[in-house]
């Protein structure tokens, strides 16, 4: 395998320090591929707007110190985050990172040539977990339960997006992630953009348990039909674990149509869980 | 009117705490040079206008070959303490010192304002000026504010004219700006009231926004729709008439079409369509609008964007390269519709074959891309040039706008009226069109932003209609929706119909089709009632109730109250009815007669009158809406309380008053638009006396509890559906038939007979229509008869005997998610469409 285990090394490299207190939880793509998109978050670009704050944090799904990005908004227009980085034409790309979500619509926009139609990439996940401060005094307690909104859960959100083979010779591809509802609290954190055009990446999902919080269970359900694609508890709880989850694969990302993607949940030994998801994109209205 | 060539510093007047000024400057924003003085002449005329409107008119015209340019300037100074100042958007926050801000750009009102506890004054521009770059600044301390519009002007050769209006305008504070653009509607009433030449229906309620998909009759009665999007017009983006149908074809458009004629999408096999079957089809579409009893809009994009392969002949009228340009749609090139350019010129020629061979109410444009700037060839024959920091240029949303103007001119085939003009709005774009056009769509739901969303869409179009786009989108809110347990799936729904009616009714934006449940379609007759008055920027109510919001619809007594409840418990809020307001649209306008108000949808409303200040007080469900209607009056100064309550039949409506100690004559409404009360409405009370007054329908000829008893359906259809001769009745017997079909799975026989009149169909049971003598719905034992005078009233009239069937023999039809008991019980009584106009 071309791309060996760098990325890997260097993603891990920032949660060792801290993983007495972290469960891992990625797809193994990330051990086969290069991270393209920029790493060090206070470079990335957004401006505040009237009533939207945009800020630095630490504390990603990887380490206490991780650095992450957060808009908190209660004002009326859509902001970002984002970044670039160069692609190859031809090449196939995992796109996507972390986020929590308090209250608002996330938009993942990843986006290349938009200006020009026969080179346009334009690939949006919309994601939106725990209602809506907005909406907060209407939704019924049933839906609002439903909905499942915890603000202090990490979600994995990713598409994979295939640069075309023709035009300009050096695309460049953006990846903006921000509200799309204005309301709420975002946090975003480990964001990636990873060439995975080679076919001996591995598209399976991984879980990796390390750290001082057992982990009493851990199942992947698919997304939307919720079948439990795989499902394990710990006895005792594990504080160590590492293993790819049979029955997944990365490239069902795709398929836009049918695939939503996947929720893994943990359930740590003192009750409390955790849940990744990659959550379907917006309906295509047509015009 | 005065000429002079000079800097002008003009101070239109200086009262105890405002001041204005006019001042004409150079590109830069500095004095004008003795050179640039010599090669202009500047007129100015100063008018008193009512409503305490100052208008300052200027007229630049070019002396010389070169391009001019100068900044326009108009300042207004309040003085005071804890001044607020709205941007045309928003209130600028109260610590900001100095705020800038273009103005007619994302949704931004030409109207800046400033205001104390006191007083307040606005500085405008003119509604018809056709500005592209007008920008407003404050400058804000020291015990006072400034507020200034500073309009971009260009000359681009000799006798080259740039000409508008500046209003300073001083108005009351009492409900912040809403005062200073009520004063403005009524100077452009053409530009922001109901346009009495255009269908009605234009105003109303929205069907599917689906241009390339048949309407479904059923969910555009629900939804209450007056009105739709109707099928892409061409083949072609900007062909409208078929007059371009063999060019190389759009497979973004014309899979659409395809999709409709078989159900089928084969990428594959786009090219075989011949243009008489794109024509059948096209025809069957704008069938609909009869069908369906809603106006059609024809669908275009044609303001913006035309075929590529069309635009090589109208290269006049192309975007010229604009470092903004951000084009979403590849098969498409830009295009302007300037009555300079080509494109105007071939446009209108389309849209009058259109107006003259099909079933159109309006002309609905898509995508109208309001901000791109034109820079092209013809703008050198322009007026009102403006310029930004590229070059001289127009804005489009000029162009739309006498684009529209130009269509409101062109008759329409059916119902003798001229055709209207509906918009996709965007928040993105410019807004100068909105002005001109009769309906805005604002393509978004109603929690796509906070609030003040949408009032900005309101405020652009004055008293017209404007409408949500979208629809609730459940699977937005978790992918995984559709594995929701159904009473969780059909909460999401309600809980957001609850969101969507406050926020409908607090700005008279209206829910579309994508909205319909039972909740919404029970209040869609109420919400045809209040834009049918229309919404009122000035709310002339006050509650201190912090969870209630008040929206006024209409005046005196032919207005409403909308009411809204943001809390989870039961409100009974104490209104105080400000009425001089409810007559004059002005706020703090002297009080003339007491209004007496009931609930639209039933229940007791007390009307309290005491010490010359009137107080309306009704119960609110949590997070619902209680619409109150004006019926009366009592004289000024009256004192007591007076309760009123409707129980409305179709048949017959009911109103009851009770005085609790109020002695005295009231007069009360003798119409309520096809219901006339029996004996007039001069009505006199004594305490604990109730007083009922009868109001008929003079469209119904049968009794509700004869249609209740008509046994048209036994395990199966007992009865058929009989039309007269004409064509338009036959086609109404088949919508008819679509009721029972779609609803309760019943297939009616159709039988044409041709002893009945013009424009008549039957539900009989027994073959033996008897004959109304006039239109209306009537009939006996065995049979239910609709009779109209014309086309145009056999679409509506079916339409309402069929919600009245719906609302009195099956109330188990419905659409969309189930009302929950709280739902239900706001629905105290039933009106009827025909119960307002």
């Amino acid at each position: 395998m071309k791309k060996a285990m760098v990325p890997l090394i260097i993603l891990f490299a920032a949660a060792l320090g801290a993983s007495e207190n972290y469960a891992y939880l990625y797809p193994s793509i990330l051990k086969t591929g290069k991270n393209l998109i920029q790493q060090d978050l206070t470079k990335w670009s957004g401006k505040p707007l009237k009533d939207c704050q945009m800020l630095h944090g630490k504390g990603s799904p990887f380490s206490p110190d991780g650095q992450t990005l957060i808009i908190d908004s209660n004002g009326t227009s859509p902001n970002y985050w984002g970044s670039s980085t160069l692609v190859q034409r031809g090449h196939t790309y995992l796109v996507g990172g972390w986020v929590k979500n308090d209250n608002a619509k996330i938009l993942f926009w990843s986006h290349s040539s938009y200006s020009d139609p026969k080179e346009r990439v334009n690939d949006r996940i919309y994601f939106f977990s725990g209602g809506s401060r907005l909406l907060d005094g209407y939704l019924s307690d049933s839906v609002k339960q439903r909905l499942g909104g915890d603000p202090d859960e990490w979600h994995l959100c990713y598409r994979l997006v295939e640069i075309p083979k023709e035009g300009s010779p050096s695309p460049r591809l953006s990846l903006m992630i921000g509200t799309y509802f204005a309301t709420g609290k975002i946090t975003i954190a480990a964001p990636f953009v990873i060439d995975v055009t080679d076919d001996a990446a591995n598209w399976k999902l991984t879980l990796d348990i390390r750290g001082t919080e057992p982990v009493h269970s851990a199942s992947v359900l698919e997304q939307n039909v919720r079948d439990t694609v795989w499902q394990k508890n710990f006895t005792p709880p594990a504080e160590t674990f590492n293993a790819e989850i049979p029955g997944t694969d990365f490239r069902r990302g795709l398929d836009k149509k049918t695939f939503e993607g996947y929720l893994l949940k943990v359930e740590y030994a003192n009750g409390k869980t955790a849940a990744f998801s990659a959550p379907k994109e917006k309906t295509v209205k047509g015009l | 009117m005065k000429k002079f060539f000079a800097i002008l510093n003009l101070s239109i007047f200086c009262l105890f705490c405002t001041a204005s000024e006019l001042t004409i400057l150079n590109r830069q924003g500095g004095a004008l040079t003795g050179a640039q003085r010599r090669d202009v002449t500047i007129e100015i005329k100063k008018t008193e206008s009512p409503n305490n409107v100052e208008t300052i008119e200027y007229r630049l015209e070019s002396l010389a070959d070169g391009e001019q340019f100068f900044q326009l300037r108009c300042s207004a100074e309040l003085t005071g303490e804890n001044i607020s100042v709205f941007d045309g958007l928003e209130l600028v926050p109260a610590n900001a010192s100095e705020h800038h801000k273009q103005q007619l750009f994302l949704g931004t009102f030409p109207l800046a304002a400033a205001w104390t506890a006191t007083e307040g004054i606005a500085v405008a521009a003119g509604a018809e000026d056709h500005h592209s770059f007008l920008y407003m600044d404050l400058r804000r301390g020291g015990g006072k504010a400034v507020i200034t519009q500073t309009v971009n002007a260009a000359l681009l050769k000799k006798g080259s004219i740039y000409e508008g209006k500046f209003h300073v305008i001083q108005f009351s504070p009492k409900y912040g700006e809403r005062d200073a653009m009520s004063r403005y509607y009524k100077l452009y009433p053409q530009r922001f009231l109901p346009n009495p030449e255009v269908d009605p229906r234009l105003y109303g309620i929205s069907a599917t926004y689906s241009s390339w998909i048949r309407s479904n009759p059923e969910w555009a009665r629900f939804t209450g729709a007056e009105w739709e999007w109707c099928l892409h017009a061409g083949r072609h983006w900007g062909d409208l008439t078929g007059d371009y149908y063999d060019m190389p074809h759009e497979k973004y458009i014309e899979r659409y079409y395809f999709t409709q004629r078989d159900g089928k999408f084969d990428p594959k096999n786009l090219n075989g369509m011949p243009q008489d079957e794109f024509r059948e089809i096209q025809k069957q579409r704008l069938a609909d609008g009869y069908y369906c009893g809603i106006a059609n809009g024809y669908y275009t994009t044609g303001a913006s964007r035309i075929n590529k392969a069309m635009s090589a002949k109208f290269n006049d009228s192309l975007a010229a390269a604009h470092p903004q340009v951000l084009d979403h749609y590849d098969y498409a090139d830009s295009v302007f519709a300037f009555p300079e350019t080509s494109w105007f010129k071939e446009l209108m020629r389309m849209i009058r074959v259109v107006a003259d061979r099909d079933d159109v109410g309006a002309i609905a444009f898509d995508i109208p891309l309001e901000s791109e700037v034109y820079r092209g060839p013809k703008l050198r024959e322009m007026t009102n040039a403006g310029f930004d920091k590229f070059g001289a240029g127009v804005v489009r949303a000029v162009a739309n706008s006498k684009l529209y103007q130009a269509i409101n001119q062109v008759p329409a085939k059916f119902g003798n009226y001229k055709l209207g003009v509906i918009k996709n709005g965007n928040s993105l774009h410019q807004i100068n069109d909105c002005f001109y056009a009769d309906n805005c769509m604002a393509e978004a739901n109603p929690w796509q932003y906070a609030p003040p969303w949408p009032r900005f869409v309101r405020y652009a179009m004055g008293e017209k209609g404007a409408t949500f786009w979208e629809g609730y989108h459940p699977e937005e809110f978790d992918a995984n929706y559709n594995s929701w347990p159904q009473e969780d799936r059909d909460q999401l729904i309600r809980d957001l119909g609850h969101y969507a009616a406050h926020r409908a009714f607090l700005y008279g934006v209206t829910c579309g089709a994508h909205f319909t449940s039972e909740y919404l379609t029970n209040l869609a007759p109420a919400m045809q009632a209040c834009i049918d008055a229309r919404y009122k920027v000035v709310p002339g109510l006050e509650t201190a109730d912090g969870d209630i919001t008040v929206t006024r619809y209409g005046n005196a007594d032919r207005s409403f109250i909308a009411l809204c409840n943001k809390s989870k418990t039961v409100k009974t809020p104490t209104v105080e009815v400000f009425a001089g307001e409810f007559s004059s649209d002005i706020a703090d306008a002297p009080a003339g007669n007491a209004l007496i108000f009931a609930g639209f949808l039933g229940g007791d409303i007390s009307n309290l009158y005491r010490n010359g200040k009137e107080f309306v007080s009704a119960p609110v469900q949590p997070l619902r809406v209680n619409i109150l209607e004006a019926v009366g009056a009592a004289p000024a100064g009256a004192t007591g309380e007076i309760t009123a309550k409707w129980d409305s039949r179709f048949a017959q409506m009911t109103l009851t008053l009770v005085s609790k100690n109020y002695s005295g004559a009231v007069q009360l409404r003798e119409q309520f638009g096809s219901y006339k009360a029996e004996h007039g409405g001069s009505v006199k009370l004594s305490p604990g006396q109730p007083v009922s007054v009868i109001y008929r329908n003079s469209l119904s000829f049968i009794d509700d509890d004869a249609i209740k008893a008509m046994p048209l359906i036994d395990g199966s259809p007992r009865f058929t559906i009989r039309y007269a001769d004409d064509h338009w009745s036959r086609e109404m017997a088949e919508r008819t038939a679509v009721f029972f079909r779609e609803l309760g799975k019943y297939r009616v026989p159709l039988e044409k007979d041709s002893a009945l009149p013009e424009f008549t169909v039957a539900l009989s049971l027994n073959g033996k229509v008897p004959a109304l003598t006039a239109p209306g719905i009537g009939g006996n034992a065995e049979n239910l008869v609709v009779h109209a005078a014309s086309r145009e009233e056999l679409s509506t009239m079916t339409r309402l005997m069929l919600d009245v069937l719906n609302n009195i023999k099956y109330p188990e039809y419905i659409w969309g998610v189930k009302m929950d008991d709280t739902d239900r019980s706001i629905f105290q009584t039933r009106r009827y469409s025909c119960s307002y106009r």
